[in-house]
């Protein structure tokens, strides 16, 4: 039986979802390159010939940024009260921030993922449980077991990405359950579950690899967030602290020396806002892109 | 709908005790409080001493207990570092903490529901640009950071507004505009999506055609349909206000929960910590129970008790 | 006296209550059996009870009370690999059966690995060639083959683990009308090759009559009716299989016996049909096959 197809009606509709698809991942790279290039900025920042972050030079004292009067190109974006150099400690600081973001939705996502995953498909007592405590997590705000966690243990870096990890893992719980709920009814499902497939390479080689699109999205969404959560622990003087240089804990001392020295708060917290809004915008962008019928917003 | 007050009741409760619940045993289950507080100077006796004299020594389930039986009668304990109830304590620093509160919703209530109209009768127009950029925007920026720049260019650089301290009326402004950001951003962009769903709704368009002026139509039908979402949001939204209020009450010197919780946990006083968290998770629990019931008191729905 | 596979008696099966849903009695003191070779349908609407039987039968789901036994042995959650593998299903959404993220090939080695020795009676190509489709569909993915293509591909997987039952669930339902006829063709075709016994659930009696030996039609959970297709479908003694065959295209046979009032009692327990009865009446007009029937 031979079928006409007419190169022009065939060609378009896929034509069509092309191009849609080539703008979706040009959005996303254009997100992304950027986000790539800060991150690389600051792991190379040690080679790149500026002042030693943590070398304090008392004659050098709070300058401002060097298109500033009073400023100067050895310091371009000036120095705090201890002669530190703000674009060196800037550079420094997000390799520990990045690092701790990632760190944090990792630790977040991979108990988040593994429970959700097993309450979704095994469904029972588990489900109820973890269901139970998601719920609980959720209806709290984190500062509160922050707060709890950190006067108890201290103010550490394991301590911290702990509590980072507290931020996230009920979402991916959340979601994954949800995933897992409506895979495991799926006739696909059932036919391996007829072949005798064992449970546990049900879910890790077939509900898994299809929830992997949501879990990309939801990382990246939640990226932002737990850079945020660093930055206002570290602030607080609950998160990074000294020696360690994190953008957050760069927030605090400049907060002592804003009248002074407004460029020490300014510039991290730039940072900070500009490296989110791309991630932001990054996960919408993946989020239109697998799945292009959910709504924007 | 009582059976379903009910259930909600008891389901937060359950929530409440779990928080209270994990939030005792990760504070006390390894790791010394007493550590924390002696500090590392300490002699191996001096924390035994401490634990013992705070109780830390027995088993970890009766230490729970204990601690249950006292939250039953509000006792909260005293405070390590003011050697005063933890409960009169907290109560004296929730005034401002509310009333900062209170303010930031207020404004993102006052702001954010005509910015969301205006975005969605003008869908893609130049305000509904600005304001999902500026929602964007927004939800990405540090909050404190916000607030610093704030205190920078309208206090030390202009003067014009004070930067803190509980003193005076206009000494809230800066405060509560900076936490009103994230609540003004969502309800915008909530009262927008809902309000252009019913906006194209056809019951709307039938008031057009009877010739029914299209501000009034926007502002009484659509609006009323509209209004249910915004308020579970404006409900919610509100407990959100209590975690962003830490960091801005910081930042502002502003004398509330937040600032208290943060010296308590500087000073190693945990039983204080402990009892700031007891009273925050319940203030939200509760929050979030009232908007479930006036939720359900406004959408028939729930009232008649779901279908079984 | 040909061998038994299936048996099925007095099966009850109640799912228990939720949270919205009261308790339902799915299944209610269901008996049906299969022959070696046999294709046995069983026919109702949706909330029939016919799927929850194809399930426990499949030792996927809840049995409350009665027996079934396959081949001897008895499905359930303790079933070993191997007695698994001798159930196999075939389900109605074609494209729904694959993981959307596995080529074909993909598949079947999974397959393969999960059973190695049960499945090395044949290669990918020549099962492939026993369904009717070329070597190349072993690269493709779930979503760039057709469903006629995807349905073969279950059966497919499904006889490569060679079952002695092989459940068949609405399999023609989510398929152009004469892509059914061919997939109906093609099961008869493994019936025939491979001795396989099916039990073809469905709610379409036009594809029954065309594919199943026998068939037994159920309402609410109960057999009301059984036996032989043709004296099912063209002398229906239940008033409920009478309203399925009216509403089926080329139901424009006479429905010969409807006239003399037997069998208009609901409650009367489903008929057992002998071999000897009188002749029937010839119908006057020759009757429409449906276009299932002028396919295969």
């Amino acid at each position: 039986m031979t079928e006409l197809v007419t190169p022009s009606t065939a060609a378009t509709p896929a034509a069509r979802t092309k191009a849609v698809k080539a703008r979706g991942n040009g959005a996303i790279i254009a997100l992304g390159l950027p986000l790539v290039l800060i991150a690389a900025a600051c792991l190379l920042a040690p080679w790149l010939g500026l002042p030693d972050p943590r070398a304090q030079d008392l004659n050098a004292s709070q300058i401002p940024p060097a298109w500033l009067s009073g400023g100067d190109w050895s310091h371009p974006l000036g120095t705090d009260q201890l002669g530190r150099d703000v674009l060196a400690r800037l550079l420094s600081g997000g390799v520990l921030t990045f690092v701790l973001a990632i760190a944090g939705v990792l630790a977040g996502a991979i108990p988040g993922i593994a429970l959700g995953l097993v309450a979704g498909y095994r469904r029972g007592w588990v489900d109820v449980a973890v269901s139970r405590l998601v719920e609980a997590q959720l209806a709290l705000p984190f500062i509160l077991l922050a707060i709890a966690i950190i006067a108890a243990r201290g103010r550490s870096l394991p301590v911290l990405v702990l509590v980072l990890a507290m931020v996230g893992w009920a979402q991916y719980a959340r979601v994954i359950r949800a995933e897992a709920m409506s895979l495991r009814e799926q006739p696909f499902i059932l036919g391996l579950r007829f072949a005798g497939a064992p449970t546990r390479r049900i879910m890790l080689a077939h509900i898994l690899p299809n929830v992997a699109g949501t879990v990309t999205v939801l990382a990246t969404l939640q990226l932002g967030t737990i850079i945020l959560a660093e930055s206002a622990l570290s602030f607080l003087g609950l998160g990074v602290a000294a020696p360690d240089i994190s953008w957050g804990a760069m927030l605090s001392e400049g907060r002592d020396q804003l009248t002074s020295a407004w460029w020490i708060a300014a510039f991290p917290g730039l940072a900070i806002t500009v490296v989110v809004l791309l991630v932001n915008l990054l996960g919408d962008a993946l989020r239109s892109r697998f799945d292009p019928k959910k709504k924007r917003f | 709908m009582l059976r379903v007050v009910l259930g909600r009741t008891v389901s937060g409760l359950v929530t409440l005790l779990l928080a209270i619940t994990i939030a005792f045993f990760l504070a006390r289950g390894t790791g010394s409080p007493a550590e924390q507080i002696l500090g590392d100077g300490a002699t191996p006796q001096q924390i035994a001493d401490l634990e013992r004299h705070l109780g830390l020594d027995r088993p970890l389930l009766v230490q729970y207990v204990d601690y249950l039986g006292h939250l039953v009668t509000f006792d909260l304990g005293d405070s390590l570092r003011y050697h005063a109830s933890n409960l009169d304590l907290i109560t004296s620093r929730m005034p401002a903490s509310f009333t900062l509160a209170l303010v930031a919703m207020l404004i993102a209530v006052v702001v954010g529901i005509p910015l969301g109209i205006l975005a969605a009768r003008h869908e893609g127009g130049l305000i509904d640009r600005i304001a999902s950029g500026g929602a964007l925007l927004g939800q990405s920026m540090p909050l404190f950071w916000l607030g610093l720049m704030l205190i920078l260019i309208f206090s030390v650089e202009l003067g014009w507004l004070p930067a803190g301290q509980f003193n005076s009326p206009s000494s809230v402004i800066l405060p509560a505009l900076t936490l009103s950001t994230l609540p003004t951003a969502q309800i915008a962009r909530l009262t927008r999506s809902s309000m252009g769903e019913v906006l194209g709704a056809g019951f709307i368009t039938a008031a057009e055609a009877r010739g029914i002026a299209r501000w009034r139509i926007t502002l009484v039908h659509a609006f009323r349909s509209a209004s249910l979402p915004v308020v579970t949001v404006v409900g919610l939204q509100a407990g959100m206000l209590l975690s962003g209020a830490v960091t801005v009450e910081y930042v502002f010197g502003w004398p509330g929960l937040g600032t208290l919780a943060l010296q308590a946990v500087q000073a190693r006083d945990f039983t204080l910590v402990q009892g700031i968290v007891v009273v925050g998770a319940t203030i939200f629990v509760l929050i979030n129970l009232a908007v479930d019931v006036l939720y359900g008191l406004v959408d028939p729905r729930i009232r008649e008790g779901a279908s079984a | 006296m040909n061998h038994r596979v299936l048996t099925v008696e007095d099966l009850t099966i109640v799912h228990p209550a939720r949270r919205r849903r009261p308790a339902n009695t799915a299944v209610d003191g269901v008996s049906v059996f299969a022959e070696r070779s046999e294709i046995v349908g069983v026919v109702g609407e949706s909330g029939s009870g016919k799927t929850s039987l194809a399930m426990a039968v499949g030792g996927l789901g809840r049995v409350t009370s009665g027996t079934i036994d396959v081949d001897g042995v008895t499905p359930g959650p303790k079933m070993s690999r191997d007695e698994r593998a001798a159930i196999q299903m075939v389900f109605q959404d074609p494209h729904g059966s694959f993981d959307p993220r596995q080529s074909i090939g993909q598949g079947l080695r999974e397959l393969r690995k999960l059973h190695p020795k049960r499945t090395d009676w044949i290669t990918d190509r020549d099962l492939l060639e026993k369904v009717g489709l070329g070597e190349g569909i072993l690269t493709r993915l779930p979503h760039q083959i057709s469903g006629g293509q995807a349905q073969r591909v279950s059966i497919a997987r499904a006889i490569l683990l060679r079952p002695s039952l092989l459940l068949a669930d609405e399999p023609t339902s989510g398929l152009d009308v004469s892509i059914q006829a061919q997939i109906v063709r093609l099961l008869k075709q493994i019936r025939d090759d491979e001795a396989l016994t099916i039990l073809f659930i469905s709610h379409d009696l036009a594809v029954v009559r065309a594919i199943c030996d026998r068939v037994f039609v159920m309402k609410d959970g109960k057999v009301v009716e059984e036996g032989p297709t043709d004296e099912v479908l063209e002398r229906p003694q239940h008033p409920y299989t009478r309203k399925l065959l009216a509403a089926v295209p080329g139901a424009g046979r006479r429905l010969a016996g409807a006239d003399d009032g037997a069998g208009d009692d609901p409650a009367a327990p489903a008929e057992r049909r002998s071999p000897a009865r009188e002749p029937q009446p010839v119908p006057a007009a020759a009757p429409r096959l449906s276009p299932i029937e002028e396919a295969v």
